[in-house]
């Protein structure tokens, strides 16, 4: 969708939504414009819905939309339905869309069919905005029972409907969304056109130097309604860009926003080597429901890179995150999984040598866990040897402590992996070495030597093993029998006089 | 005392034999009780029941002599002296003369024997508490009975024997031994016993041990009343029973056993009769008549009596016919067919299909190699497009055309189908861009990057296109053939054996095979492979255990031969299983085995050595993708616990149990417990499942989950085999999520890297780094290498001493006809 012909139905909705026509009658405001919706409802014959059968169906879900939505759908069914209403529904492009009238604001193309396997009615179908030609994703609901029938096709066409807007500004990190219809009193809470939690797709509409407009859809970025004022939605922005919603934009342009409801199709995703080009096989990826909700595996990319990411029982906007050797991140972006059914290509950096680094690091990370948990255990055994008084045992566990590596060589081994890396990162151009994550690691990892590989735990023991042989040593001494008092050393020159002489 | 059933047997045979030894006085003093206790002898001390005249009983000490002597009669005047006698001139004598009065003198007392009197000590002190006199002199006239201490042992052993207590009238009779081996009634109460002992435990249905009671019992007293026809009637069940089992050879030996006891039995006569005659029905069964057919009712007759010249010529005249070649294994390709997803299928697929490329040599792609598809391998666009030149006049087996550029295609399409397990390669489906064949005899491949090794992808079996997906056309409603290409075709094939026949075509090299027939029989235990081999049935076994390698090379009948590549253990791990996905629980599991320690003790049953030596990683040490300077992988229990419980609270488990599935591989069963017992240490609880090997390793193959298996790895190229050695569902289809199974995400990339390697450097450097990283990672747990070989009988001549494959060169060999003779008869 990055070029497409100047689009008159959304030159008009952005001309009814700024100024009002000069000398006609005065334009409606945007928020007080309800939506004209045209229902394209073709069926299976298996389905059997007859013409009476089809128009009683019709008319008991038209009588449910004014019960519970209210005005703000002005709905025409087609009475020859389009052809794209049909079983190639979910294959369908915007492009295929032809034959639609351009003052409709939306276009519901819906598939009544039968399951194979529990023979119900099921409803499948896509809806088609004018204003950005964009054709949502494929819904589907069966119906229990054919008395259910109305009630079911009523709630498909709220899982089908998707609000549009302007985004009007941003305040504080939120981006103020302008609802159509937002304005228009909604009969029942189930009717209203937007709530807390509606999830918007942003779109920027560039108009380009020959007058046309280029519509593009601002990737990997979400905007989900946090609060409703009047017919301004506050939304939080989900994106994977600092600034994704930004005017610096050459051209003239204008964002607008298309709400989006993810449909029961996988979202097929193809991660490639940036560089290369080449598949990203092997690759963890996780997800958590935006913004912060708890991490889960996915799975792994398989040998083309590809992988399919399901609609988790969240329904709505996660932040999918891509590891190499299950850690280290290559991309983290919010996405909708079930918002297409149609593959996407994402390109990324595999970080081989900080993959390579991270491998080394947690090899070491690992034996300086292993060698806390062999100083741990001995220290225990000592201080239970120590408290015995069973002094021999002691220092036994003392030197088998003293033979296990000093803590001074993991912390030499890791300021070489980081001299090593940091080395590789000044003569690496092509690709990130000294990651953030990695840079943490290494944090983490002289944490850890600091933290738990001291010395001081066998020093004191050592003390008190030689504070022990002291008192050992001093002991005998004490107990030894005094020796005999010695005679008074006789006066000098006296010596011989007064040495004992020899009987006889 | 309490004594087990089989000591007493053998405790009994002992007394038997060494009845005229005597006691040993200080083991009697050992055992004797201080205290007289009548109603428990054998916890008594000795004592003696003596019944006097007034019918009172006094227990004494044991009397002396034992058994007393009989009492004599009283004699009337027996003992008075005669009288002096005066003679007749009177005894006066004259003044002068010498007196003749002979003086009176009184003869000196005899002594009273023990015929007369005994010296007896009671037992018990008597009841007045005043420290009376115990000893006394009892004449044996006032004794009216003595009851002897070994009577009443014998007596309660009789009676104990009554009441089957063979146990406690074992240990009676013991006691009586230890006291006099020669005490009367002692043997013959000792035969009755054993007799009894051995009848019951036959009617118990304990066959084993009655026949070794009696058989002791025949060896002690051949004549003892009933006893050869009790031995007669429980060898026959026993035979009978073995033959039902077909456990011929035990038969034969039980019949040789119990000739030996009595050859004119008539159970024995009998027995013979339904030997012969089994084997005569089974010599007429020849089922389609057919040479083979013959071959092996005769086969069969003559294992069922080997001693049988009729049969026996009959024998080696169909042998010569068709020369078989039998092999004992432990698994066998279940079914057969064109993929190699197990050793077996790798075994025997080359016999039954040609591969487009024998080897990677430059004669092979010039189409100069035999036994391969190509007559010429072209190679272009700088390796990314191949065209396979296939030979004329190479016909499939059925005969119905000759292979083509179509069946090459084919195998090569068909490796990419994920839909059939059994031949998809998702490494050949990721390169393969296109196959096509040009025209008769031409296929063009179009790669997305070159081989690294064409034979490598190239010598996969290849299957006929008009077969079915299996490599089988109907024939009938109930039967399908495999058709192949190669020298030999499968005649037959079960999960217990296969059936291999030389190609009778005149396609040239097959003819010329002198081994015509190739079977191989698959044992379910791998003792049982070992027995048929060393028992002659099979020629060749085609794996030793290390620990049997000497033994056999020890026999003159046996060769020993050695695979090229060594076979590395290892515990592949699958990382679908978040338990093992944790990388403390691997390090805990690997800190856990003694490495050495369970190799040599278990394994080899002798020291380690340069070619059978714990193993760092999956590669064979000295192979060009070992790491050098890698550090060995350290026993440390003390660390298992350890890291075992830091990984329960990482996993917020309670306890970590695991499921060890495991091939019936001799060296395997052996240390599987010990590696059980080894990781309960570590308080990992692992519960080890046997599954058959072909059936482990291709269900591994096509990405089955599982805990942890046990897989015996050999590496001829480890660029190419290293995903396969490390992750076991490598080349499955991607539905199973296999690669999800490498419990290191960092070893799946570097796997994935070296499949994309374009030259050999980079990829050979990437293979050193995967082996050196592995050692931290652990995506398996290595174990140890061992050097594998196989065995066979000197009466087959051909098989290498060291070869890549069991059938190397079997085109060559040569085999002789040979029937197992019972070593009794030889």
């Amino acid at each position: 969708m990055d070029r497409q012909r100047p689009l008159v139905p959304l030159i008009l909705l952005l001309a009814l939504a700024t100024c009002p026509a000069r000398g006609e009658e005065p334009a409606t405001a945007i928020e007080n414009r309800p939506y004209r919706i045209a229902l394209h409802l073709a069926s299976d014959p298996a389905a059997r819905l007859d013409e009476r059968r089809r128009d009683e169906l019709v008319a008991r879900w038209l009588e449910m939309v004014r019960r519970f939505v209210g005005p703000a759908w002005a709905i025409e069914v087609a009475a020859k339905p389009n052809s794209l209403a049909n079983d190639g529904l979910e294959r369908a492009k915007a492009e295929d869309v032809r034959g639609h009238d351009p003052a409709v604001d939306k276009a519901w193309f819906v598939w009544a069919s039968v399951d194979p396997a529990t023979s119900d009615l099921v409803f499948e179908g896509r809806e088609y905005d004018s204003g950005t030609r964009w054709l949502g994703p494929l819904q589907r609901r069966a119906a229990l029972s054919p008395l259910d029938a109305p009630r079911a096709f009523f709630l498909f066409t709220l899982d089908l409907f998707s609000p549009s807007a302007l985004i009007v500004g941003q305040e504080g990190g939120r981006a103020l969304l302008k609802v159509q219809g937002a304005a228009i009193p909604a009969a029942s809470d189930l009717g209203a056109i937007v709530a807390k939690g509606t999830t918007f797709i942003p779109i920027r509409l560039v108009t380009m130097r020959d007058d046309s407009i280029r519509i593009t859809r601002i990737a990997f970025t979400y905007l989900a309604a946090e609060s409703i004022e009047g017919s301004i939605a506050r939304c939080a922005i989900l994106s994977a860009f600092r600034d994704p919603l930004s005017q610096r934009i050459a051209r003239p342009n204008t964002l607008a926003a298309l709400g989006i409801k993810p449909g029961g199709s996988p979202l097929q995703l193809r991660f490639v080597d940036k560089s290369t080009k080449g598949p990203a096989a092997g690759y963890t990826l996780t997800e958590r429901p935006a913004p912060d909700g708890p991490a889960r595996d996915v799975g792994m990319t398989d040998r083309s890179g590809r992988i399919a990411v399901e609609p988790g029982p969240t329904r709505g906007v996660v932040k999918l995150r891509l590891l190499a050797g299950d850690s280290e991140p290559l991309a983290e972006f919010p996405i909708m999984p079930g918002e297409s059914g149609e593959e996407r290509e994402i390109a990324v950096d595999p970080l081989p040598l900080a993959s390579k680094y991270q491998v080394q690091l947690d090899a070491l990370r690992d034996s300086i866990v292993d060698q806390v948990a062999l100083r741990g255990r001995l220290e225990r055994l000592m201080e239970s040897r120590a408290d015995g008084e069973d002094w021999e045992a002691l220092e036994a566990l003392l030197k088998e402590y003293n033979l296990l590596p000093s803590p001074g060589s993991f912390a030499e081994a890791l300021k070489k992996l980081k001299d090593e890396a940091v080395k590789t990162s000044y003569e690496s151009a092509k690709t990130t070495v000294l990651t953030r994550h990695l840079q943490a690691e290494f944090d983490e990892i002289q944490g850890l030597i600091d933290g738990y590989l001291g010395d001081d735990a066998s020093r004191a023991f050592g003390e008190a093993l030689e504070s022990h042989k002291k008192k050992q040593a001093e002991k005998p001494a004490a107990n030894k029998p005094r020796p005999l008092e010695a005679p008074p050393l006789p006066p000098p020159g006296q010596e011989k006089a007064a040495a004992p002489q020899p009987p006889g | 005392m309490t004594i087990s059933a089989l000591h007493r047997a053998t405790a009994a045979a002992a007394l038997l034999l060494t009845l005229a030894v005597a006691a040993s006085p200080a083991q009697d003093a050992a055992r004797a009780p201080t205290v007289v206790t009548p109603d428990d002898p054998l916890a008594s001390f000795p004592f003696d029941r003596i019944t006097l005249v007034d019918d009172s009983v006094i227990l004494v000490e044991p009397v002396s002599p034992r058994p007393l002597p009989p009492t004599e009669p009283p004699k009337a005047e027996a003992g008075r002296l005669p009288r002096p006698r005066i003679p007749f001139e009177g005894n006066v004598g004259l003044p002068g003369e010498a007196s003749k009065v002979e003086p009176f003198q009184p003869a000196a007392k005899k002594e009273d024997g023990p015929d007369v009197v005994i010296n007896v000590h009671l037992a018990r002190e008597t009841a007045t508490g005043r420290g009376d006199a115990r000893d006394f002199k009892l004449k044996r006239a006032h004794m009216k009975r003595i009851e002897y201490f070994e009577d009443i042992l014998l007596a309660e052993g009789d009676k104990l024997v009554q009441a089957r207590d063979f146990t406690r009238a074992f240990e009676h009779y013991l006691r009586v031994r230890q006291r006099d081996p020669d005490w009367p009634g002692l043997t013959d109460r000792v035969h009755a016993l054993l007799f009894a002992e051995g009848k019951h435990a036959l009617g118990d249905g304990d066959v084993t041990r009655g026949l070794r009671l009696l058989r002791e019992l025949h060896a002690r007293r051949p004549d003892y009343p009933g006893l050869v026809d009790q031995i007669a009637a429980a060898y026959a069940g026993r035979i009978d029973r073995a033959i039902e089992l077909a456990l011929y050879p035990e038969g034969r030996r039980l019949l040789h056993e119990l000739e030996a006891i009595s050859a004119d039995v008539r159970q024995a006569r009998e027995l013979r009769e339904k030997f012969q005659g089994l084997a005569k029905a089974r010599a007429a069964q020849v089922g389609s008549g057919s040479n083979a057919d013959r071959l092996d009712a005769l086969a069969d007759a003559l294992r069922i009596w080997p001693d049988h010249a009729e049969l026996e010529a009959e024998y080696r005249k169909a042998f010569e016919a068709e020369p078989t070649l039998e092999v004992a294994v432990t698994d066998v390709a279940a079914p057969p067919g064109p993929w190699l997803r197990s050793p077996a299928d790798d075994r025997i697929a080359r016999l039954l299909f040609r591969p487009v490329l024998a080897d990677d040599s430059e004669e092979a792609r010039k189409g100069e190699r035999p036994g391969q598809l190509a007559r010429e391998v072209e190679s272009t666009d700088l390796g990314r497009r191949l065209v396979v030149h296939v030979r004329a006049g190479l016909p499939w087996s059925d005969g119905s055309r000759d292979v083509s550029a179509l069946d090459v295609a084919r195998s090569f399409v068909d490796r990419c189908d994920p839909r059939d397990p059994a031949k998809y390669q998702a490494r050949w489906a990721d390169l393969l861009d296109r196959a096509r064949p040009l025209d008769e005899r031409q296929v063009e491949l179009q790669l997305r990057r070159p081989l690294l090794r064409p034979a490598f992808w190239l010598d996969a079996p290849v299957g006929a296109a008009h077969a079915g997906a299996d490599g089988r056309i109907v024939l009938s409603a109930k039967e399908r053939r495999l058709v192949g290409s190669g020298p030999f075709v499968c005649a037959a094939a079960s999960p217990n054996a296969i059936d291999l026949r030389a190609t009778a075509d005149a396609s040239g090299e097959a003819s010329t095979s002198k081994v015509r027939r190739l079977r191989e029989v698959r044992y379910g235990a791998p003792s049982a492979a070992m027995a048929a081999f060393l028992r002659g049935d099979a020629a060749m076994l085609g794996h030793v255990p290390p620990d049997q390698a000497s033994k056999l090379a020890a026999n003159p009948d046996v060769k020993i031969g050695t695979y090229a590549r060594p076979a590395v253990h290892v515990l592949a791990l699958d990382g679908r299983n978040p338990i093992l996905r944790n990388r403390t629980l691997r390090r805990a599991l690997s800190y856990a085995i003694d490495r050495k320690g369970l190799l040599e003790e278990t394994i080899l049953r002798g020291p380690s050595s340069e070619s059978d030596l714990p193993a760092d990683g999956v590669f064979p040490r000295g192979n060009g993708a070992d790491a050098p300077g890698v550090k060995p992988l350290e026993h440390n229990p003390v660390l298992a616990v350890a890291l075992a419980s830091l990984a329960r609270r990482e996993l917020k488990a309670e306890s970590l149990k695991l499921k060890l599935e495991y091939p019936p591989i001799a060296e395997v069963e052996a240390v599987v417990p010990r590696l059980v017992e080894a990781f309960a240490q570590a308080r990992i609880v692992v519960e080890p499942v046997a599954v058959p090997r072909s059936k482990l390793e291709s269900e591994l193959r096509a990405g089955r989950k599982f805990d942890m298996a046990y897989r015996v790895l050999r590496c001829d190229e480890p660029v190419l085999d290293a995903g396969l050695m490390i992750c076991p569902g490598y080349d499955a289809p991607p539905s199973a999520n296999a690669l999800a199974s490498a419990a290191s995400p960092r070893i799946l990339q570097l796997l994935l890297q070296l499949e994309q390697a374009a030259e050999w450097p980079s990829a050979r450097g990437m293979a050193v780094q995967i082996d050196r990283e592995l050692r931290d990672e652990l995506p398996v747990i290595p174990l140890w290498q061992t050097v594998d070989r196989y065995a066979w009988r000197s009466r087959l001549r051909g098989p290498a001493e060291t070869a890549e494959r069991l059938y190397d060169g079997i085109e060559t060999w040569e085999i002789a006809p040979w029937i197992a003779k019972d070593p009794w008869s030889r």
